[in-house]
């Protein structure tokens, strides 16, 4: 059983710098027999759900980590060890991005000690020299046993020589070097891709591209025992790869939706607290005397709400629209929502699925193991207040507008990569 | 107001002369166009942003309901059967620019091109040699359409107003009394006044749809909404507001011609002559702060024959003693005959060249010297193209690494990666390799009929092909290794193919460089 883990990947949600899928890497590592491999991408964790579930299919562990690179222009690959070290390293990209603005990262050596708790840093250098001591220096104090300095061939002259070095300042810090591959891609085949995405990060064609390409060669995922073979000069490199997947025990399974305390639960559970909102609002809608089938159909509809966890989330949503209620915003509730006699009741929407016979279980079934979603529209003109007080209620840093990960579809693809090749638009 | 009575006139031509296919700018007289959008509805696009956007369209179009600023693809799912053009914006702006100087040279002293589309001509006091102001606009628009362009000609006592007029009246020729600016324009478009879009838009936003609309405003508030450029070009239309037009000014070939008494044979009597000719060129020069980069030496000989030597210079110069010395070294080229009689001497091309202070030298700072006097000698001796220096490309694959660049160019540098000092033009095959996959150097090859034994190597660097050059690169690789022989030789050798997958390379090895 070889002991190698990869662990400097870059998938193509490293965008427009990568050239295979998470999905492809990991089919392509689990029949060259890796173990586990390290998904890290650049200023994102963005990978990591396609990631997971490429570990799903294949059982080639993922390791979720992301590679950051500072304004001192050093480069880390940050992985964390347990589930609350992952989110220190969620944290510390939303202050690089929210510093950087759309496509950028812009992070400091301190925000990254500030954030490193149980973080791994591997220090991706480029040649040695006195500023990497320095950087070596750093990395000693900041992270301790934690702190790695990469090892990687890039197939370039004085290669070995540059290895050694590294490896000898590595070990004079007090930093053990790890081997890693700085794979792009996971087959050779991919090589022009990366060369062609490359010339569109750089808004250039091709044949203009010069130097701004990758200039390391070698950049497709190798095999455990070609790695152990290359780096038969340093064992210990190869062990310490091992050393790190088996400290980075975390798993994206860990993770859960965390819902906000709402007021209304005030000593209750949240279950408890939707059941009484419920029931006053049956009571108020049938003025006292709620009908059978509705009796039973709200109780379905609980039953199977406490069941999967979600009263907290109906609870926001009806906090949400209670408050726009409250200061007279048009709001209305659309989408699979309808099918549900809770949120009727609650003035979430304002279908009655009992009259016109929906079923509840589109909107919420426990076969589907996601909370379902609520969309409310609100009037165009006063939604910014809505926002603004859900940013004051629930704090500025735990709401978002929705997060889009950029990629292209067909049309756009084709058109990007015809420019890059230099055809006429 | 001073400007007010004098006449300005400005021409358009809403659709303009299409390029030939073959996009060589027209030559000479410019070619009938008539015929290239008689057939099919023409337009010409430009992108603008994300978007294609139509910049004209031919007659036809138009009266197939296609607008200027339409989307290209609008304009396509309206008509089927649709000749659309890149435009040439350079290409029209020689065109116009070309058509000013025809202005200056035949018609009046100021003209100058307006803005994308038009000309102004400063016509005050000029009509009267041409029968007055019909007569001149009727000719005016007989040669434009003579050489292929459609126009439409107004004039009127301001630019801004015949620029309104021209492009926004509805008769192909308007001759404007003196003094009735204002009425005049007040029924046209607000965007008759060139204001910026943004201008426009804001002007929109307030229900200002005429250039009416804007005299009874208070000037202070329209300054506000609309930017002061807008109130500068209200007043400058109605002619509140001088505004000058600058004249292009049509060049003359820098040139100095002597005419001998008697015709001269010897070389020292050239020789003479042509310093006095570069001393009359220079002065030329000077006046126009010009340099010379062409030159040409017209020798007319006494039965008729004209002797040519050209020349040119590495960089701008008025130098008398270079430009001389560089004339003398072709002196031997002149075949005299029986005589020359008259020399022209004429700088064909000039680049700008204004005088430069003289480095301070107090500290005995020499400073770069300038080459360029240097390699125009040189090239005089050898050839221009004998004269080259050597600078990097920015490839992985050795043989296009470097080029040949201008010998005043500016080198690019060199890669941080050790290099042989001599790199073999063709790389050789190497026989009897004996070495380890996939990536150690060999351990001893034969190169040249001998052996050698590899005491010491490094690599692989490995250099993919260029596939985006020719398909045979697509999956080719090359691992160079430099290697040390027994004997102290110190190679740089390749193996095609990365020793692992096949279709990178054969596995052959070559010899490609030596190490100093």
């Amino acid at each position: 059983m070889a002991t190698y883990v990869e662990l400097q990947v870059m998938s193509h949600f490293s965008f427009l710098r990568g050239a295979s899928s998470p999905e492809e890497l990991f089919a392509a590592a689990a029949l060259m027999g890796h173990s586990a491999l390290g998904l890290a991408d650049w200023s994102s964790v963005a990978g990591v759900v396609r990631g997971w579930e490429g570990q799903k299919a294949t059982g080639c562990r993922m390791i979720a980590g992301a590679r950051v690179d500072l304004a001192d222009g050093r480069t880390l690959l940050l992985y964390p060890t347990d589930r609350a070290a992952w989110s220190r390293l969620t944290r510390l990209l939303s202050l690089g991005k929210g510093r950087g603005g759309k496509g950028r990262c812009i992070l400091e050596w301190s925000d990254v000690l500030a954030w490193g708790e149980g973080l791994i840093a591997i220090l991706v250098p480029d040649l040695p020299n006195a500023g990497l001591e320095g950087h070596l220096e750093d990395l000693k104090a900041g992270f301790g046993q934690r702190g790695f300095l990469a090892l990687s061939f890039r197939r370039r002259p004085d290669e070995i020589v540059r290895l050694h070095r590294l490896d000898a300042m590595a070990r004079a810090a007090g930093v053990r070097p790890v081997a890693t591959g700085d794979v792009l891609f996971h087959v050779a085949e991919r090589r022009q891709l990366q060369d062609v995405v490359t010339a569109i990060r750089e808004k250039t064609t091709i044949d203009a591209l010069g130097f701004r390409r990758e200039r390391f060669g070698d950049r497709c995922l190798k095999s455990p025992e070609e790695m152990e073979r290359r780096f038969a000069a340093f064992p210990d490199a190869i062990e310490a790869s091992a050393d790190i997947a088996r400290q980075c025990r975390f798993d994206l399974g860990e993770i859960q939706y965390q819902y906000p305390f709402e007021e209304v639960m005030a000593g209750r559970t949240a279950q408890q607290a939707l059941t009484a909102l419920t029931e006053d609002a049956a009571a108020r809608h049938f003025a006292g005397d709620v009908p059978s089938n509705y009796r039973a159909q709200i109780a379905h509809e609980l039953g199977l709400i406490d069941r999967l966890g979600y009263a907290p989330y109906f609870l926001t949503v009806n906090a949400i629209v209670a408050e726009s209620r409250r200061r007279g915003i048009l709001c209305q509730g659309r989408g699979s929502a309808a099918n549900s006699c809770v949120c009727f009741l609650l003035g979430i929407t304002s279908i009655d699925p009992i009259k016109h016979e929906l079923l509840f279980e589109r909107f919420v079934s426990g076969e589907r193991k996601e909370p379902p979603d609520i969309d409310v529209d609100f009037e165009h003109e006063r939604r910014e207040e809505i926002i603004q007080w859900i940013y004051e209620t629930y704090g500025r840093d735990r709401s978002a507008l929705t997060a889009v990960v950029t990629r292209y579809r067909t049309r756009g693809a084709v058109a990007e990569v015809g420019k890059a090749l230099g055809a006429a638009a | 107001m001073r400007e007010m009575g004098r006449r300005s006139e400005a021409a358009e031509h809403p659709f303009r002369a299409m390029a030939p296919d073959d996009g060589a700018p027209p030559a000479g007289p410019w070619n009938p166009v008539a015929k290239a959008c008689a057939s099919r509805p023409t337009i010409l696009i430009e992108r603008s942003g994300q978007r294609e956007v139509v910049t004209a369209a031919c007659p036809l179009a138009l009266e197939l309901g296609l607008r200027r600023g339409m989307a290209v693809a609008h304009a396509r799912a309206l008509i089927a059967d649709l000749d659309v053009q890149d435009a040439d914006r350079e290409g029209d702006q020689a065109i116009l620019d070309r058509l000013a100087l025809h202005a200056v040279r035949h018609w009046t002293p100021i003209a100058c091109p307006s803005g994308t589309d038009g000309l102004w001509l400063d016509v005050t006091g000029a009509t009267h040699l041409f029968g007055g102001e019909a007569q001149f606009c009727a000719r005016l628009l007989r040669f434009l359409k003579r050489i292929g362009f459609s126009a439409t000609i107004a004039i009127a006592g301001t630019p801004g107003a015949a620029h309104a007029l021209a492009r926004y009246g509805d008769k192909a020729i308007a001759l404007l009394p003196g003094g009735c600016e204002a009425q005049a324009l007040a029924e046209l478009p607000l965007a008759s006044l060139r204001l910026t879009p943004h201008a426009l838009q804001t002007a929109a936003r307030f229900g200002l749809e005429r250039v009416g609309d804007l005299y009874p405003m208070a000037r202070g508030p329209l300054a506000k909404r609309l930017g002061l450029d807008a109130v500068q070009s209200l007043d400058q239309a109605r002619g509140l507001v001088s505004e000058p037009i600058e004249p292009v000014v049509p060049f003359e070939l820098p040139s100095a011609t002597r005419g001998l008494l008697e015709p001269i044979l010897t070389a020292e009597a050239i020789e003479q002559v042509i310093g006095d000719l570069v001393a009359d060129l220079v002065d030329d020069l000077r006046s126009r702060a010009l340099g010379v980069r062409a030159l040409a030496l017209t020798c007319l000989r006494v039965d008729g024959e004209p002797q040519i030597i050209a020349l040119g210079t590495s960089k701008a110069s008025r130098d008398v003693n270079h430009l001389r010395r560089m004339l003398s070294m072709r002196i031997e080229r002149i075949d005299p005959g029986l005589g020359i009689e008259t020399m022209t001497l004429a700088a064909p091309r000039t680049e700008l060249l204004h005088s430069e202070a003289f480095a301070a030298t107090l500290a005995g700072d020499q400073g770069g010297s300038d080459i360029a006097q240097l390699v125009d000698q040189l090239g005089g001796r050898v050839g221009e193209a004998g004269l080259f220096k050597m600078t990097s490309v920015e490839s992985d694959v050795p043989e296009r690494a470097v080029r040949r660049a201008g010998p005043l160019a500016e080198a690019q540098g060199w890669p941080a990666w050790p290099r042989p000092a001599r790199l073999l033009e063709r790389p050789e095959a190497l026989s009897n390799v004996v070495a380890l996959l996939p990536d150690h150097p060999p351990r001893r090859f034969g190169w040249r009929g001998k052996s050698y034994r590899v005491v010491a190597g490094d690599g692989p660097e490995r250099v993919p092909g260029e596939w985006w050059r020719n398909s045979r690169e697509m999956w080719a690789v090359r691992d160079y290794f430099r290697v040390e022989a027994e004997t102290g030789e110190r190679f740089w050798v390749f193996r095609r193919g990365d020793g692992v997958d096949a279709p990178t390379g054969d596995l052959s090895w070559h010899m490609h460089g030596m190490f100093g």
